[in-house]
């Protein structure tokens, strides 16, 4: 379990400091698949940085499982436990060679060198990049570069898997099975999945999806409760989904259907009723 | 100014066994005053096409004409006037400046602007991508965060008002009310003088929104170059090579497979809601005739 209480940051610039966390209180039980949304600049990657101990925080505590990240010889212990796949690809390719790249998450945790050599070939293919194995990372597109960062975090198999705007620069399809990756890692292996995206269809199928709002938790509860709920979300500059948008419409308009249809199936669904 | 690209070709390091082809024979004319969308999926190209455009990569085969001329080799300079901008698809390449005010008035600056007119040059820039000038003049431009970089990228750019603007991805990472102003001040940018954008996207239903024409890049190829509800029409390829149709539009190809008989001619959200209004409200009607 994830547990932040009372969690405040500031970044120190120059003689200024930049409070990007005021007050985060969390919890995320072991096996959620949490969805974090949010404005530019609300706080979602400084708050998912203090869960693997990148930050540490200015006040308040983040223990992830009993461990502390605050205690200096517990960041090693949480860094085995949460994998992370950071916004920018760009810092956290560390080798010249793709396949160096994936291993060097699993050398870490000291797996002997078949377990490496089997689980870099696993998260390679699962990500549709065997072809660039031997590739210079920053000689690849934007979109490579960010399945090579994927591929990295999930050959580290950890428990809690963090994916800050992961798919970002990806094409529609990839952007799906990476999605199908995630869900699958949860449903199978009871990873702990937190999500930071402005793709509000990647929180459709979420346990929970939390709103920041200026460093501060503005709401939270389940995707339709969030996600269906037009007012809340232009309140907070996230896109409402398509289908939700269209039957705000089309319900104005005196056509009688849900209001919290999320998906084009559902919305097919819905007026299939009306035929 | 008038970009023609006659059999475009890039090698990556052409000539070496790590050679990688990038775009294969591409022919594409943009007008003056043009806005074209180009999609295609990872890797099919997009970038080293923009790079291309704004000479910052020499092409290892064809030629590309601006206004009539080989820019081969020339960087970003056309006859001395610096006339081209790109937004890069990573925000941190395109910053040198130690303030977001410094690096948003180079171009200006480069222009021989005055410092009054720098400064309020800035100060319209950041406002049109949404930046409070206050609090982010004196900020780094690398200490920020991902949407707020990008921000800054696309000011760097608009603050030159370049002739031509090429845009990679300009809106990865942006909150939907970033996205709309600055996709909103593209349309107005571009209706209100002769600048040419091209503008990179995996939002095939933001681009069409503002793009005129949609060229489809796969493999290093260009697969197709028309209007955008012409390229819809192209489902099946689409989906093929891994883009996506807009929901509104599958929308009502789904509601046509259970037994609808709606138009497929319209993929943007308000014309499928008032084509489904009309159906719906007719629906109503005839049922009350019958009844
Ligand atoms: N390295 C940094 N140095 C100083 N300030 C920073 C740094 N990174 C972020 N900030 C500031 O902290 C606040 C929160 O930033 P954060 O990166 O957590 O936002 P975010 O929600 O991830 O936004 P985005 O959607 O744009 O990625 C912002 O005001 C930002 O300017
Ligand atoms: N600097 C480079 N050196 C060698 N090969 C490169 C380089 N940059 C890109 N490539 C290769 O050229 C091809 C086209 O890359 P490009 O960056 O143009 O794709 P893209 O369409 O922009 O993709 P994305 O949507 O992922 O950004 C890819 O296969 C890529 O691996
Ligand atoms: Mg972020
Ligand atoms: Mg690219």
């Amino acid at each position: 379990m994830i547990k932040i209480s009372d969690l405040y940051y500031a970044y120190k610039v120059k003689n200024k400091h930049i409070e990007a966390l005021k007050g985060i209180d969390l919890e995320i039980p072991k096996g959620e698949f949490v969805v974090f949304l949010g404005p530019n600049g609300s706080g979602k990657s400084t708050l998912v940085k203090h869960i693997n101990g990148l930050l540490t925080p200015s006040a308040g505590e983040v223990v992830v499982d009993g461990i502390n990240a605050k205690e200096d010889d517990s960041i090693w212990k949480i860094r085995q436990k949460v994998g992370m796949v950071f916004q920018n690809p760009d810092n956290q390719i560390v080798a010249n060679v793709v396949e160096n790249d994936i291993a060097f998450g699993p050398e870490n945790l000291g797996l002997s060198s078949s377990e490496i050599k089997e689980r870099v070939k696993k998260s390679l293919s699962l990500t549709k990049i065997l072809e660039y194995s031997k590739y210079e990372p920053h000689l690849l597109s934007g979109g490579q570069k960010q399945l090579v960062a994927i591929a990295g975090a999930l050959a580290m198999e950890p428990e809690y898997l963090i994916l800050d705007e992961p798919t970002s620069m990806l094409d529609p399809l990839s952007r799906r099975k990476i999605l199908k990756i995630i869900h699958d890692l949860n449903k199978n292996h009871k990873t702990t999945i937190l999500l930071v995206t402005h793709f509000t269809d990647e929180a459709v199928n979420a346990d929970r999806v939390y709103i920041l709002d200026a460093g501060r938790i503005a709401c939270y509860g389940e995707p339709r409760e969030t996600l269906g709920n037009i007012s809340l979300l232009s309140k907070f500059q996230i896109k409402p989904l398509a289908m939700t948008s269209l039957a705000a419409s089309l319900v104005k308009s005196g056509i009688d259907i849900s209001t919290s249809v999320l998906t084009v199936d559902e919305m097919v669904e819905e007026l299939c009723l009306l035929n | 100014m008038l970009i023609e690209l006659n059999n475009l070709g890039f090698t990556y390091m052409k000539g070496t066994p790590l050679a990688r082809i990038a775009l294969r024979n591409i022919c594409l004319t943009v007008k003056e005053g043009e806005f074209v969308g180009i999609i295609g999926p990872t890797g099919s190209g997009k970038s080293t096409l923009a790079q291309l455009i704004s000479g910052l990569l020499k092409a290892t085969d064809g030629q590309i004409l601006i206004d009539g001329n080989d820019i081969a080799g020339s960087g970003k300079n056309i006859n001395g006037k610096k006339k081209i901008g790109m937004v890069f698809q990573f925000p941190e390449q395109q910053f040198f400046e130690t303030t977001v005010f410094d690096d948003v008035a180079f171009g200006l600056r480069n222009m021989g602007c005055s410092e009054d007119r720098v400064a309020s040059g800035v100060r319209k820039t950041l406002k049109i991508v949404g930046l409070d000038f206050e609090l982010f003049k004196d900020r780094s431009p690398f200490f920020l965060s991902g949407g707020e970089m990008r921000k800054v990228a696309i000011a760097c750019v608009l603050a030159m008002e370049p002739d031509i603007l090429v845009l990679d991805e300009p809106t990865v990472g942006l909150d939907e009310v970033s996205k709309k102003a600055i996709t909103d001040f593209l349309t107005f940018f571009h209706n209100q003088g002769k600048t040419t954008i091209i503008c990179i996207s995996h939002d095939i239903e933001e681009v069409s929104k503002v793009a005129e024409r949609i060229v489809v890049l796969d493999k290093g190829e260009l697969l197709f170059d028309d209007k955008p509800e012409k390229i819809f029409l192209e489902t099946d390829k689409l989906l093929e090579i891994g883009l996506d149709i807009p929901d509104a539009f599958s929308l009502l190809i789904e509601l046509n497979k259970k037994g609808f008989n709606l138009p497929t001619n319209v993929f943007r959200i308000d014309d499928v809601k008032d084509l489904l209004i009309e159906y719906f409200i007719k629906e109503q009607k005839a049922r009350g005739y019958r009844d």
